[in-house]
């Protein structure tokens, strides 16, 4: 099948990378791992001397597995359009391109490819964190599921950005803006209880807040795969989702095709 | 195979105008043949090889394979094509060149096994075996160009385009590379284009040659005859630009007539009429001729000739 060939030479490029650059994509990790250690103990600790401090083993739950979902989103939102931009740069687009497969699918063989290493990553990040915190988290199967449908408009929103890479060719900080909205405003690490209702509002709209809402109902309160599709957050979710895919998929396609008629496949 | 070419036109506009890259390029190129584009900067030989291989939608025309379409929805028969383009790394500088092989082929759906097996024949005919584990960085020019074909021969196109293949090559490294490709050709009969703004480059290896001007197709003609052409005596008669009736009637006769500021020079080969009617037609029209240069043209003189300077 062809895209199982585009994921392999996908894999492999990300192979060759991971090896050349072991150092850079071994800090990143622990990095990352820095980060989420640093943002649960600031929760649950004060400045103040003498003060109580309380480490609530469920609010760690929720937001280790919070800040799983965002570790897929973080690459799926961000990667499409970086890849991009280093193809571009280091003037291999247009040879990609010229691929009888169309340049979607083979982003599509690209996200896939990532996916199955942060996969593999995520599940190495989820042990430590488990052993670290000390708590014990079990996700049962059909949390895949869910999963793959937030994933898909995560997925989305990383198109949308990728065909904007195609003209802008640099976005700036636009998607680490995203990455950190991501983080803050779609319950991975702060409850959305605590927002005020704007913020609750525009937190709903976000590719990640429903899928994740839903996956923590699934680990936390045992929710069923039936009572989860009965209920009207579903229904919203689904739509959310597929908002956020059609839409990455259809300015992707438009701008893909501006980028050919400018000539802009060979241009950074 | 047949690469048909049908009134291509393409126009790039930016904020202070447009330029018409091509206008209206028709041909038909078939398998078994090398054909050299060239063409000062800006031609549009460049634009014509984005377009035949889908990385540049045109705004009129399309391009036939075999009678299929490639736009708007042709992608499929991108298979037949493989292009090393002009301004672009095309392979990945950081990777060995078996690197290279593995995640092209794999990209494009190829068996690997067959997939490393050519490229070692291809490297091998490159001189490159011993090359093989060294990332491409560390290599020279000519080896990465030609890395570089030998990744876009891996799927057996039907169609090899190549960009400039010798810029930035040294005259030995540049004569290497036309001896590869024009082995390449003799033995595939595929069609190969190859572009070029130096017509010595491509004297030796192109069947025929496709002049274009400011995206506009000028003539072709088969390499035979143009070779031909040089072997010809050419009489270049200089007069004095001053006090001499209209010259536009006598002008057709000749191959070329250039005014500048001091001097008219009229060139002119003695097939239809003798040398002596030829400087009686001057003298005519009042000019006082001062000079008569024989010479036999180079194919420079010749690509000047056609595209103007």
């Amino acid at each position: 099948m062809k895209i199982i060939s585009i994921i392999l030479a996908e894999c492999y490029r990300e192979f060759v990378y991971a090896k050349r650059y072991s150092v850079e994509r071994i800090s990143s990790l622990i990095m990352l791992f820095f980060i989420f250690f640093g943002i649960v103990y600031s929760s649950t600790t004060s400045f103040q001397a003498n003060s109580y401090n309380y480490f609530d083993p469920i609010s760690t739950s929720h937001r280790i597995v919070g800040f799983l979902l965002w570790f897929f989103a973080l690459d799926a939102v961000g990667h499409l359009s970086s890849s991009i931009r280093e193809d571009l740069h280091i003037g291999i687009l247009e040879q990609i391109a010229l691929s009888p497969y169309s340049l979607i699918y083979n982003l599509m063989g690209r996200s896939i490819s990532r996916l199955i290493i942060n996969f593999t990553l995520s599940i190495l990040l989820f042990l430590v964190f488990q052993k670290t915190f000390d708590v014990n988290i079990k996700i049962p199967l059909v949390v895949l599921f869910f999963f793959i449908l937030t994933y898909s408009g995560l997925y989305g929103l990383g198109l949308f950005f990728a065909g904007l890479t195609l003209i802008f060719k640099r976005l700036g900080p636009i998607t680490t803006i995203t990455r950190f909205l991501l983080l803050i405003f779609t319950g991975a690490i702060i409850p959305l209880d605590s927002f005020p209702l704007y913020l609750k509002l525009f937190s709903q709209t976000l590719p990640m807040t429903l899928g994740l809402s839903i996956i923590k109902e699934i680990v936390f309160e045992n929710a069923t795969f039936l009572k989860i599709i009965k209920d009207y957050k579903f229904f919203l979710f689904l739509i959310n989702s597929l908002f956020y895919l059609s839409l990455g998929i259809i300015t992707f396609l438009y701008l893909e095709k501006k980028a050919r008629s400018k000539g802009a496949l060979g241009t950074y | 195979m047949l690469l048909k070419i049908k009134k291509i036109t393409k126009i790039y506009k930016n904020k202070t105008g447009s330029i018409k890259a091509l206008d209206n390029f028709t041909y038909s190129f078939e398998s078994g043949y090398i054909y050299g584009i060239v063409g000062l900067n800006g031609a549009g030989k460049t634009t014509l090889i984005k377009t035949i291989c889908g990385l540049l939608i045109p705004d009129n025309g399309n391009v036939y394979f075999n009678d299929d379409p490639l736009y708007p929805k042709g992608q499929k028969n991108l298979h037949l094509i493989g292009a090393i383009l002009e301004g672009s790394r095309n392979i990945f500088w950081n990777f060995t060149p078996l690197q290279n092989v593995r995640y092209f082929a794999l990209l494009r759906g190829l068996n690997l096994k067959d997939a490393l097996s050519k490229a070692l024949t291809i490297f091998n005919e490159f001189d490159l075996s011993d090359k093989l584990n060294t990332p491409v960085r560390n290599l020279s020019q000519g080896m990465k160009q030609k890395i570089a074909i030998a990744i876009s021969l891996l799927h057996e196109p039907e169609i090899l385009l190549l960009d400039e293949p010798t810029l930035g090559l040294d005259p030995i490294a540049g004569n290497r590379m036309q001896s590869y490709i024009l082995k390449f050709a003799r033995e595939s009969k595929k069609i190969i284009i190859i572009t070029s703004h130096q017509l010595s480059v491509l004297e030796n290896i192109c069947d025929e040659i496709i002049f274009l001007k400011k995206g506009t197709f000028v003539s072709s003609h088969s390499m035979a005859d143009l070779k031909s052409n040089t072997q010809k005596t050419i009489y270049k008669i200089r007069a004095l630009n001053s006090n001499y009736k209209n010259i536009e009637p006598i002008k057709q006769k000749f191959i070329n007539v250039v005014t500048n500021r001091d001097f008219i020079e009229f060139d002119f080969i003695p097939n239809d009429f003798p040398l002596e009617r030829a400087l009686e037609m001057i003298k005519e029209t009042g000019l006082s001729i001062i000079d008569i240069e024989k010479f036999k043209p180079t194919l420079e003189d010749l690509f000047f000739e056609e595209i103007g300077t």
